[in-house]
């Protein structure tokens, strides 16, 4: 049997775990199950109860496919759908005769504790998508909207209809090697495999796609003890902000769209301060590109600075900008002045880096969305005391407030140049970049394996 | 050629009292900062890391004084912005106001006569220690005293 995820000297090194490893370590479970079921000798005192654990994989496994596949409200656009949802009626099927009350936890080590801990495991799989939702449905995660995706439901649906089929075969074996009266009716077990394998048919998997499958919880918590996932995980979390800002109009203003752009700049430097090698003259394009990062979010910050609106800069943002740099100085420090050399920084950190990088255009296109709803409102303001006089539109209350070094709304010049620098870091460093999408894989690759 | 005399002009112009003007001064050297650009890439970073100690700098003030943003007057918005000053200029105009800047909290730490709440205590010195870490990084010397 696998073994759980092993805890490592330091709670930070622990990895949040994605919704395709714990269906990974259920399927693990059920096969060392179904091994020790025909293969040792006195598995026939646990088969029993067994099956009742193999009951409660079934209710997991329907209640995770209801959370992938609500029974409402997903539009038909996934063609495995309907196989999805006559799965999770015959898996219902299967457990109705069930009793309801809850039955007594097997000894750890056998049989059954390994099926009931792969029902675990399922129905955590489940509940780690519906974070990404609340219960009005509206969306909680910018990830949520990958359970629209066919080809990101397909993939999972296709690892469901494997793991169904191995609970079908443990629940067989277990039956088989069971004394006592049998409470499955062996037609519902037989629809069941029918519909696991017709799933799997229906839905192919992609293996190259991140999908849901590389989904964590919807707002993991920040991790402390080790710099590098820190700082990966405040990226993490400044991108989840920059798309709540950008669905709760107006929360945000100029003030903190100026902190996100120094996010932006100073994950670019200091990804390049890792990637340059000191010893080589020539710059690669891969630090070409982390240069041309750092002037773009430069400039945005600069056309930023002058502007104002009336909300504060907002507290969280401002405190993850300052843990990011405080990180950055920490693990690829730009040296006190420039002839000083720039320590070595390993490639597992740069790796890190570079994946940060690579949710900033995410960052980019949320900041541009809440910025264009300031400006729609007319909450970017300008001092009206430099502005040019036909800026001023002969109007007495514009004069009056350039008299008085009082605001008006910013002019079309300054908006437009921050739009279209917006525009360029969404679409240029999205091409660029070319970085994982999912913080899954924004994380150290040491770590990885844990 | 864009109007450097008239932004620092204004700039100075429009400071408030104590803590204001060092958030001001501090804001405008990092609108300057960055603006600059060099060839040299190490040189380039250190205008970055000189724009984040400013903005650093300010940040400790508004932890102590949130208002702080809304009480300055904004930055004088110019259509041609004053990144067309030049290196030299930019640089040393920089270095300029982070030096006024600190010579109002160097004031305000002499003349406080022992009253100063000790958060804004060690606001003002983490600000003037930033401060003057991005005046080393724009000049490569330290500030003289």
């Amino acid at each position: 049997m696998s073994t759980p995820p092993v805890i490592g000297w330091s709670g930070a090194r622990v990895e949040p775990v994605t919704c395709g490893q714990l269906l990974g370590q259920a399927s693990a479970r059920l096969a060392w199950a179904l091994t020790v079921l025909h293969t040792d000798p006195v598995a026939d005192a646990n088969a029993r109860q067994a099956v009742q654990a193999s009951h409660q994989v079934a209710a997991a496994t329907a209640h995770l496919l209801r959370t992938v596949v609500p029974p409402t409200g997903t539009p038909a656009v996934v063609p495995a759908r309907e196989t999805a949802a006559a799965l999770a009626l015959a898996l219902d099927e299967l457990t109705v005769s069930q009793p309801r009350e809850r039955p007594p936890s097997p000894a750890a080590g056998s049989i059954a504790s390994a099926v009931h801990e792969a029902a675990i495991r399922v129905g955590a799989a489940a509940d780690l998508l519906a974070t990404h939702h609340d219960r009005t449905g509206r969306a909680r995660s910018p990830d949520a909207d990958l359970m629209r995706d066919p080809g990101a439901v397909d993939e999972l649906l296709h690892q469901v209809g494997r793991l169904t089929e191995d609970q079908v075969r443990v629940m067989r074996a277990a039956l088989t090697r069971s004394t006592g009266v049998a409470d499955v009716d062996g037609e519902d077990l037989a629809a069941v495999d029918r519909l696991a394998r017709d799933l799997q048919s229906a839905a192919p998997s992609a293996a190259t796609r991140a999908g849901l499958i590389n989904l964590t919880v919807a707002h993991p918590a920040i991790r402390h003890g080790d710099p590098v996932v820190e700082l990966a995980d405040r990226v993490a979390r400044l991108r989840q902000a920059a798309w709540d800002l950008a669905g709760t109009p107006r929360t945000a203003g100029v003030a903190t769209l100026t902190d996100f752009a120094a996010v932006g700049l100073l994950v670019h430097a200091h990804t390049a301060v890792g990637a340059l090698d000191p010893d080589s003259p020539s710059d690669p394009p891969a630090v070409q590109r982390l240069l041309g990062g750092v002037d773009a979010w430069r400039q945005l910050r600069h056309q930023l600075l002058p502007l104002r609106s009336a909300s504060p800069a907002l507290v969280g943002v401002r405190a993850d900008l300052l843990a990011v740099r405080h990180w950055l100085q920490t693990v690829a420090p730009i040296p006190p002045s420039a002839g000083e050399p720039r320590p070595p920084v390993d490639a597992d950190t740069v790796a890190t880096l570079r994946a940060c990088a690579g949710v900033l255009p995410d960052i980019a296109r949320w900041n541009a969305a809440t910025f264009a709803n300031l400006v729609q409102y007319d909450h970017v303001m300008v001092k009206a005391a430099r502005l040019p006089g036909e800026l001023l539109h002969d109007d007495p209350d514009r004069i009056r407030a350039a008299l008085t070094g009082g605001y008006l709304p910013a002019p079309p010049p300054a908006l437009q140049t921050v739009s279209e620098a917006y525009q360029r870091l969404t679409i240029e460093q999205s091409l660029q970049n070319a970085a994982p999408r999912w913080m899954a894989q924004v994380r150290p690759a040491r770590l990885r394996d844990l | 050629m864009a109007d450097w005399e008239g932004f620092t002009e204004e700039v100075l112009d429009g400071l408030g009292p104590g803590v204001e003007a060092v958030w001001s001064l501090l804001e405008a050297a990092e609108l300057v900062v960055l603006g600059l650009r060099t060839d040299s890439v190490a040189q380039d970073l250190q205008l970055v890391a000189a724009s984040a100690d400013l903005g650093e700098a300010r940040a400790e003030l508004e932890w102590v004084h949130p208002q702080l943003p809304s009480q300055c007057p904004a930055l004088p918005w110019q259509e041609h912005d004053i990144a067309m000053v030049g290196d030299d200029t930019g640089r040393d105009g920089a270095a300029e106001l982070i030096t006024i800047a600190l010579s109002v909290v160097r004031g305000m730490l002499r003349d406080d006569g022992g009253l100063m709440p000790l958060e804004e205590l060690t606001a003002l010195s983490r600000a003037g220690h930033l401060a003057s870490q991005a005046y080393t990084r724009l000049t490569g010397r330290l500030v003289a005293s």
